[in-house]
């Protein structure tokens, strides 16, 4: 029996025209689910947008759909040519949420990475009152097509079931996950070092808090000589990541660089406390899991799915991330060594929960369930 | 008579005045009560009745209002009327109009029934929920849940106006004991038994797992607030073929610990309209394996697999966790521990620390 072959549609994997690839959260989700479909037997494609080309990552060919038209935050043309296009396949994957209006492949599962509307600025996208309303009519199509909606995190399921009730048995909480093999505590305890590093792991976004990080580390480090700043991620483009380099070299004790995945378990070895300070847009966070498996403590905002993977003043804390309160609730954990080890060290064990062979497992019973 | 503050409460007692009423919200206002009482403040609960009466309970002056079932609006307004001064809200889902500075309570998202439909849903977040989110003062919600979802709504008054408290558990009246030697391994169902706690998937799977296992036996602690529903529940029981392995109590807020003690496992399967639920906390301080489902706020309690199990509403769901359980005494007890330890994050200090925060800011004494 030849394989059964699964078409995956998303937006952007690579820039549609640029040559610049940042392997982000959801790229990485991406890579790790074709992974999964190929150990499980299955041939897969993915579709885009782009001008025409198809391109190869991972072992995975990626054809373009030349279309760049969004409406009302949704896709109606590229689902269409998507559909026409991967007539040869027998399942679908729409990889965001949206993707799957207005026509839907019979057998397909639905992605989502978390809410991604709950910043004021997806106003100025979605428009007034009634186009958010018509934004609101089309997800109730996007939802209605595939026979199964899977999240990271239980946030977007609740805005659902609260908004667009009626896909009740549909949804699946799989929550992110990450490889504790690969992020673990590190075995040399005793760094020999006094200095306190905070580690900032994340995009310098606005969504991700880093206007309060930049604030609080310029405070902190003023204050006390032994706290040190690392904002360790990617900008939007050269220009955020030429400002970012400006400032730290105005800056005692902060630093900016960014480094490939592999390097990612030491940079988590090597901080003290770890900043998840998310304002929205978030979902069961990567970056937040892999600190944790790392025996970190972690503070973060109280948005989207770190709720789901933190609890507050167990293996952590969860602010609404203002300045005032980043800078009181860094102080607190610097000053408080045990405290931090004990945080540190239920991080880890709670890791193991969102040990990626779970979510290996997870997802093949809902890929099984569907793709039959 | 020294800051005066009225608490609106839909029912803190029956609708006739005679008896409290047993649940989460009442939990929660009487402890609030408590901590006002101790900071000074004159509290007094203002809530719906079938004529308009006065009584005390607990010391605090309880006044009834005249109120029709299907107009409750009508009720709120007359309470409003009647009151100068100070006004605390305890559910967000009990009127629209607000004073300026005031603070309202959510207990967590409760109008997401998976029989709704996107227009009644939009009713509810549109009248209730914009409401409080533009004339309240503060909005103190007892889980993230509710928080997120109203971001996801409305982005900027969420942040603004939300701050989040999760609901306590008290350590003292609720931790782990040396537990009396029961024959059977008990299964709790410590809840209402109402739609929206799930107690409809309960009874369906109880059948075949009293068949499958002979060592097992149901317990429940539930309520008598409503008649009907009790009367459904003993039709049910009437007629259950292992009947003596289903039993029945109704306990008061203060035997519920020994109701915990007797349980291996305890199960709270929630269908909507959850938050951060006492009986969850509860259950964790006294180090049971739980079950709960992945609604509301139950998912800034437990964490799938670690200290208890995180399940899809679902009768199917349920029932796969519960042999699990049954089948894995290591797992029970992994389980029950790690939910002790959690448990010591939600200490009822905390949450008077927060809370009198707020109230000296929003309130502030006289």
């Amino acid at each position: 029996m030849s394989s059964k072959k699964v078409s995956l549609l998303t937006t952007n994997f690579f820039h549609p025209t640029d040559e610049r690839i940042i392997m982000g959260g959801a790229e990485r989700y991406q890579v790790d689910i074709c992974r999964l479909l190929r150990k499980m037997g299955y041939q897969i494609e993915v579709w885009q947008i782009g001008s025409g080309w198809v391109k190869e990552f991972d072992g995975v060919k990626i054809h373009s759909i030349p279309i760049s038209k969004s409406k009302h935050n949704t896709f109606p043309e590229l689902n269409l040519a998507f559909y026409e296009n991967s007539l040869s396949a027998d399942y679908a994957l729409y990889f965001i949420l949206s993707l799957a209006y207005p026509l839907a492949r019979e057998k397909s599962i639905s992605i989502s990475h978390g809410v991604y509307w709950d910043w004021p600025g997806f106003d100025v996208q979605s428009g007034h009152q009634d186009a958010h309303q018509e934004w609101l009519r089309r997800m109730n199509i996007a939802l209605t097509g595939p026979q199964k909606l899977v999240s990271v995190d239980t946030n977007t399921i609740n805005f659902f079931n609260s908004t667009l009730p009626g896909f009740y048995h549909k949804w699946e909480y799989i929550p992110n996950y990450v490889d504790t093999n690969l992020f673990c505590p590190s075995k040399d305890t005793n760094s020999g070092s006094d200095m306190i590093r905070i580690l900032f792991p994340r995009r310098l976004v606005p969504v991700r808090g880093i206007n309060e990080t930049m604030r609080a580390a310029e405070i902190l480090t003023s204050r006390y000589p032994w706290i040190e700043f690392h904002f360790c991620g990617r900008g939007h483009d050269d220009n955020t990541e030429k400002l970012m380099s400006q400032w730290t070299t105005t800056q005692e004790r902060c630093f900016y660089y960014w480094k490939p995945f592999e390097m990612m378990p030491e940079i988590y070895q090597t901080a003290d406390i770890v900043l998840i300070p998310s304002r929205s847009t978030e979902g069961t966070s990567l970056a937040a899991l892999e600190a944790m498996a790392c025996g970190k403590p972690v503070i973060t905002g109280l948005t989207g799915g770190l709720s789901d993977i933190v609890l507050q003043g167990y293996n952590g804390y969860l602010i609404k991330p203002t300045v005032d309160n980043m800078v009181s609730t860094i102080e607190e954990l610097a000053k408080d060594k045990a405290k931090r080890l004990l945080m540190g060290n239920r991080g880890r064990e709670l890791a193991m929960t969102f040990n990626k062979k779970i979510w290996d497992e997870r997802w093949a019973k809902v890929l099984s369930e569907v793709f039959r | 008579m020294i800051n005066p503050i009225a608490i609106f409460v839909p029912n803190l007692l029956t609708w006739n005045g005679k008896k409290p009423i047993i649940g989460g919200l009442e939990k929660y206002v009487l402890a609030l009560a408590e901590l006002l009482t101790s900071m000074n403040y004159f509290v007094s609960f203002h809530q719906n009745a079938y004529k308009d009466f006065k009584t005390t309970y607990l010391n605090w002056p309880i006044y009834g209002y005249k109120a029709d079932p299907h107009h409750l609006q009508a009720t709120t307004t007359r309470m409003e009327k009647s009151i100068t001064g100070r006004v605390l809200y305890s559910s967000i889902a009990q009127q629209v109009y607000y004073r300026p500075g005031s603070i309202c309570i959510s207990h967590g998202v409760w109008w997401e029934l998976p029989s709704s439909t996107p227009s009644s849903a939009r009713k509810f977040y549109e009248t209730l929920v914009a409401s409080a989110l533009n004339q309240a003062n503060l909005i103190v919600s007892c889980d993230y849940n509710f928080l997120n979802v109203s971001r996801a709504i409305y982005p900027n008054l969420a942040d603004k106006k939300i701050r989040v408290i999760p609901n306590f558990v008290d350590s003292q009246q609720f931790s782990p004991r040396k537990k009396d030697h029961i024959k059977h391994l008990r299964i709790l169902y410590p809840r209402r038994i109402s739609p929206e706690r799930g107690f409809s998937i309960l009874i369906n799977v109880i059948t075949p797992l009293l068949a499958e296992y002979d060592n097992i036996e149901f317990q429940f602690a539930i309520d008598t607030n409503f008649p009907e529903n009790l009367k459904h529940f003993q039709a049910w029981h009437e007629n259950e073929v292992n009947k003596e392995r289903i039993l029945l109590c109704h306990p008061d807020f203060q035997s519920m610990p020994k109701v915990y003690d007797a349980a291996d496992i305890v199960v709270i399967p929630s269908l909507y309209s959850e938050g951060t639920s006492f009986s969850c906390l509860e259950a964790m301080a006294m180090g049971k394996a739980i079950i709960a489902t992945n609604v509301g706020g139950l998912t800034n309690l437990i964490i799938d697999g670690y200290n208890g199990l995180l399940i899809h509403p679902s009768q199917e769901s349920l029932f796969q966790a519960l042999r699990f359980l049954i089948n894995n005494h290591p797992t029970r007890s992994y389980l029950g521990a790690n939910a002790l330890a959690t448990s010591q994050a939600f200490g009822r200090d905390i949450w008077e620390a927060r809370w009198s925060e707020c109230i000296k800011k929003f309130y502030p004494n006289s």
